[in-house]
């Protein structure tokens, strides 16, 4: 598959966020993960991903996010690298519960970028 | 005592020996000179250090004891009324399962809105002080964060003795923050 064609999928599984589990939390838990799809390896090719987020999921939390992404955002360089590759989206079908995990990313999305620059949530204040 | 020193300057003149002594009596005045200096800058370090400390703990510590506590408590009362409000019968007798969802995730995000506010302004002036306080401090309200969310998350409709177990595990993070707080202040 080429660069310029239609993205591949990495589809994530109800089952990926722990038994009877409406939530992903836990560095080590994305970590985990990450480790089962493979992405160290599918940081370095040269396609890119569209991650989806399964249906009913309450929460993604920036523990998870970073456990999962961080080290692509490393070797990616940056939240830039980052966006060019993945995109992550929810396959949730209520709009308001989709708003809500989306506002969850900004926020995991703002953590890693944090974590990558080195600073703390107060360089956003001032 | 005579007979040490002729063997030690036997064959030197008056002029030389005077030569050593004054050059021994002016090493004695560096060495009592480095010394004082030394004994200077470690005071003014110690100083320092203790100035930061007593700064920290004035300036940025004690006045903020009172909202660290209380964020605490409020952070367990609003878990214990959202559990409550999840978990009420008449409620969940005309709500849908989709309902009962979004309103796992309203209270999941409110509560991380909590500690965001928290981590980044309190937690985040002590990194700037201490990045290794500031780390471990986050880390541990991370975990709040995480339990927060799957307390919520993983709650089936019948099951009140989350609050419980939640109250304790907050307890128990405020305990360690503040020991790892006043690790930086030897107290």
């Amino acid at each position: 598959m080429s660069n310029d064609s239609k993205p591949n999928e990495i589809i994530l599984t109800p089952m990926q966020r722990g038994i009877s589990s409406t939530t992903f939390t836990g560095r080590p838990q994305g970590m985990q993960l990450r480790e089962t799809l493979k992405l160290d390896l599918i940081d370095l090719d040269d396609y890119k991903y569209i991650i989806r987020i399964p249906e009913g999921t309450t929460s993604f939390n920036p523990s998870f996010y970073l456990g999962l992404f961080f080290p692509s955002y490393k070797k990616l360089k940056g939240v830039e690298g980052f966006k060019n590759k993945y995109e992550i989206v929810s396959q949730e079908k209520d709009e308001e519960l989709r708003l809500l995990l989306e506002k969850h990313l900004i926020e995991c999305e703002r953590q890693a970028q944090n974590e990558y620059a080195g600073r703390t949530g107060l360089d956003s204040i001032f | 005592m005579k007979e040490i020193l002729d063997y030690l300057f036997n064959g030197w003149t008056i002029e030389e020996i005077r030569g050593l002594v004054a050059l021994i009596m002016l090493l004695g005045i560096v060495v009592g000179l480095m010394t004082f200096i030394i004994e200077r800058s470690i005071a003014r370090y110690n100083r320092k250090s203790e100035n930061r400390k007593k700064w920290l703990i004035e300036i940025i510590i004690s006045p903020e004891i009172e909202n660290i506590n209380k964020y605490f408590e409020d952070f367990i009362l609003n878990f214990e009324s959202q559990i409550n409000e999840l978990t009420d019968s008449t409620n969940l007798k005309i709500e849908s399962a989709q309902v009962f969802l979004l309103k796992k995730a309203k209270f999941i995000s409110e509560g991380h809105g909590f500690n965001k506010i928290f981590i980044d302004t309190f937690v985040g002036l002590i990194y700037e002080y201490d990045k290794n306080v500031g780390s471990t401090l986050k880390n541990l309200m991370v975990s709040l964060t995480d339990k927060y969310t799957t307390s919520i998350g993983n709650l089936s409709i019948d099951d009140k003795s989350t609050i419980q177990e939640f109250s304790q595990f907050c307890n128990f993070i405020k305990s360690k923050f503040y020991r790892e707080l006043f690790k930086m202040v030897d107290y």
